[in-house]
């Protein structure tokens, strides 16, 4: 057996017998280097009481070349890509040490939910979310969890019927539904009201800095 | 292979500490942060930290800094550690006799379930909290977002070295464990305990050096010269050395079999030419090579040089002779009776070579015929993986270690820049035996 195998089979083994870590890694499929981790969303957060699942790509120079890590799990969170799960966190990168492991690194995603950082995003638009209006980004980011990480309250799984337009959407993109109705009552279409008004971040205080022209310019666009 | 089911030793081996105290950490501490493994020759840089010699050398091909402090380092602080590398070979030795004692008290206490017990498997041992400071999961980074790389099983390293990650901390806690069932694992020997290196132990009257005081001494005597702090008067002088006898099977030892080395002073090699008449143990570390600026011709006359194959292309051509530098320096950092041979040297470049390949191999091959020839071991493993539950409760937040930075990074030098994208490309299997090799270019 070859060192990184023998080592990835040590530490598929020390998180199985690690019950205080609540870290779970699994096999994927059939291959041994590419794994699927998950955790519980850090207590005292908006992603408290999900579970997220996390993509691990163990790549042949392991573990001198650091492990590939992706969200499964949709988050919305500044250092998290709303769409595809990408991960901004300097030890996926050029901090990583070979000395760190999955279970260490799946710990470090844990801790990077509890302390976003939007200097440094993945997500542009969740960054200024989160800068413009802290509370409504935790309300939208509590919503995500809900139903896309199996939080508490998650009783709607939403509906993907196409082209319906639901509130949810509304709540999916971190809007107020007054705002977006109002914008809709114009004659625009919901969906394109809800993109532009996501665009230009019509949060909290932007709200009054932005004018109806700007919005209506960005819907004609 | 098998992979989840395969037994690879590990602290766990070992009863928890409330039942044998001290085990688990001796075993642990005795393991490299790198691979896992028991120190295959332990080497120290300049912090004070300790890999494999081999493990170091790799790490800092790409990055040159102490992978557990991040301080700057490079290949010139690596020093052997002879102290610890004996200590291993013993524990080796004893890690097994220790097992097998606890194993027999354990079956003695209770004898009804020592059937089951006989044959359980490592992997079955019941979960214990305490092992979450096993193997790898010694601590974990604290919760930022920021590299906190730790090196918390050494604590003679950590009151030597100034800590740059203050803010790390476990974020596992230590707990009681309660009753674990103790097995040996049946594959102890698979990481090579036990079973001395093939062929590197000198004859019973060879003249070796004593790693301790570096003085020479015959090979049977070696023991008894280091359980005497060094002080045999019997140990002769390098003058009056005329055992001849001795100086031809050492010479065979280092040279891996009479093999012949054709020199042109390609490249970047220095000369280093062996004063073979006097002293055996003047062999140098290769030094390290760019390889960028050089033309192909070059190339395969510094594998030629090595007594390497000069099969595969550029890329693979350069992964060969990165990889032999590599294992040949770290065999250096062994003491002399414990260094493998040449040829030795060789087997385990074509078995990394055979591995590497095979690797890439499995990535390109039919998914389904593969799920069909390893149904079984997809089944084992698909159990085992079924085999825990993950339990949801929640982490509280630790927002005082939030926005640290992380220490600056030196940049790797070009070789490494080299060297991993050439890692990307290779994708034969290469061969080095020159038979093999002959076997494949007639091809
Ligand atoms: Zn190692
Ligand atoms: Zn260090
Ligand atoms: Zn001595």
């Amino acid at each position: 057996m070859d060192a990184r195998l023998r080592r990835v089979n040590k530490e598929i083994t020390d998180c199985k017998n690690d019950k205080t870590s609540q870290i779970k890694i699994d096999l994927f499929d059939e291959s041994p280097f590419h794994l699927k981790g998950s955790f519980p969303g850090p207590e005292g957060t908006p992603y408290e009481g999900g579970l997220f699942e996390v993509d691990i790509v163990i790549p042949e120079s392991y573990p001198f070349q650091p492990v590939k890590m992706k969200f499964i799990t949709k988050v919305y969170h500044p250092n998290v890509s709303s769409a595809s799960g990408a991960i901004c966190l300097d030890i996926l990168k050029d901090a990583w040490s070979p000395v760190l492991t999955l279970k260490s690194t799946l710990i470090s995603l844990q801790s990077l939910l509890c302390s976003p950082e939007p200097n440094d995003p993945q997500d542009a638009e969740v960054a200024k979310h989160y800068m413009t209006s802290k509370a409504s980004f935790e309300d939208t980011a509590t919503y995500w969890t809900h139903i896309y990480a199996g939080g508490p309250g998650a009783k709607e799984k939403k509906d993907k019927a196409a082209g319906k337009v639901t509130d949810d959407e509304v709540a999916i993109a971190g809007l107020e539904r007054a705002h977006v109705d109002r914008f809709e009552t114009l004659g625009f279409q919901r969906g394109k009201v809800i993109d532009a008004l996501r665009r230009l971040n019509y949060r909290g205080p932007n709200v009054t800095q932005i004018s109806d022209d700007r919005v209506v310019e960005e819907l004609l666009k | 292979m098998n992979f989840l089911a395969a037994d690879v030793p590990d602290p766990t081996d070992f009863p928890p500490p409330a039942d044998a105290p001290g085990l688990r950490a001796l075993d642990r501490s005795f393991r490299c942060d790198i691979c896992g493994d028991l120190y295959d020759a332990p080497a120290t840089i300049a912090c004070g930290h300790c890999f494999c010699s081999a493990c170091i050398r790799s790490s800092l091909a790409l990055k040159q800094e102490c992978p557990s402090c991040r301080k700057t380092t490079n290949e010139a602080h690596i020093r052997p550690n002879p102290a610890l590398e004996s200590v291993i070979s013993s524990w080796k030795e004893g890690r097994s006799f220790v097992l097998g004692l606890i194993k027999r008290e354990k079956d003695r206490a209770t004898p009804s379930s020592s059937a089951d017990k006989h044959t359980a498997k490592k992997r079955k041992r019941s979960i214990d909290q305490s092992s979450s400071l096993d193997a790898f999961g010694a601590s974990v980074a604290g919760p930022s977002r920021h590299a906190h790389v730790l090196s918390p099983r050494r604590a003679d390293s950590a009151s030597t070295t100034p800590k740059p990650h203050s803010r790390t901390k476990k974020l596992v806690p230590k707990s009681n464990s309660s009753a674990d069932a103790t097995t040996i694992p049946s594959s102890d020997i698979d990481e090579g305990e036990i079973t001395p290196p093939r062929g590197a132990a000198p004859k019973e009257d060879a003249l070796v050096k004593c790693p301790l005081c570096q003085r020479r001494i015959i090979y049977r005597l070696l023991n008894a010269h280091i359980d005497n702090n060094c002080k045999d008067p019997t140990v002769p002088s390098e003058h009056n050395n005329n055992n001849n006898t001795a100086k031809s099977s050492w010479q065979k030892i280092m040279s891996g079999g009479g093999e012949t080395h054709s020199r042109n002073g390609i490249g970047q090699h220095k000369g280093k030419h062996k004063k073979r008449d006097s002293d055996s143990d003047d062999e140098h570390p290769l030094p390290l090579s760019g390889y960028t600026t050089l033309k192909d011709r070059q190339l395969k006359d510094m594998l030629t040089e090595q007594g390497l194959s000069v099969v595969g292309n550029r890329t693979i051509w350069e992964q060969r002779h990165q990889r032999w530098v590599l294992i040949f320096n770290a065999n250096l950092d062994k003491s002399l009776p414990n260094r493998k041979t040449r040829a030795e040297l060789k087997r385990d470049l074509k078995k990394w070579e055979d591995e590497r390949g095979k690797s890439k191999k499995t990535l390109v091959r039919d998914t389904h015929q593969y799920q069909i020839d390893h149904k079984d071991e997809f089944a084992r493993l698909i159990e085992q993986a079924k085999g825990t539950k993950v339990k949801q409760f929640s982490v509280k937040p630790q927002s005082e270690t939030g926005n640290s930075h992380s220490l600056p990074l030196s940049s790797p030098p070009s070789i490494a820049h080299s060297a991993h994208s050439s890692a990307q490309q290779g994708n034969d299997v290469i061969v080095v035996d020159s038979e093999e090799e002959r076997l494949s270019q007639r091809r």
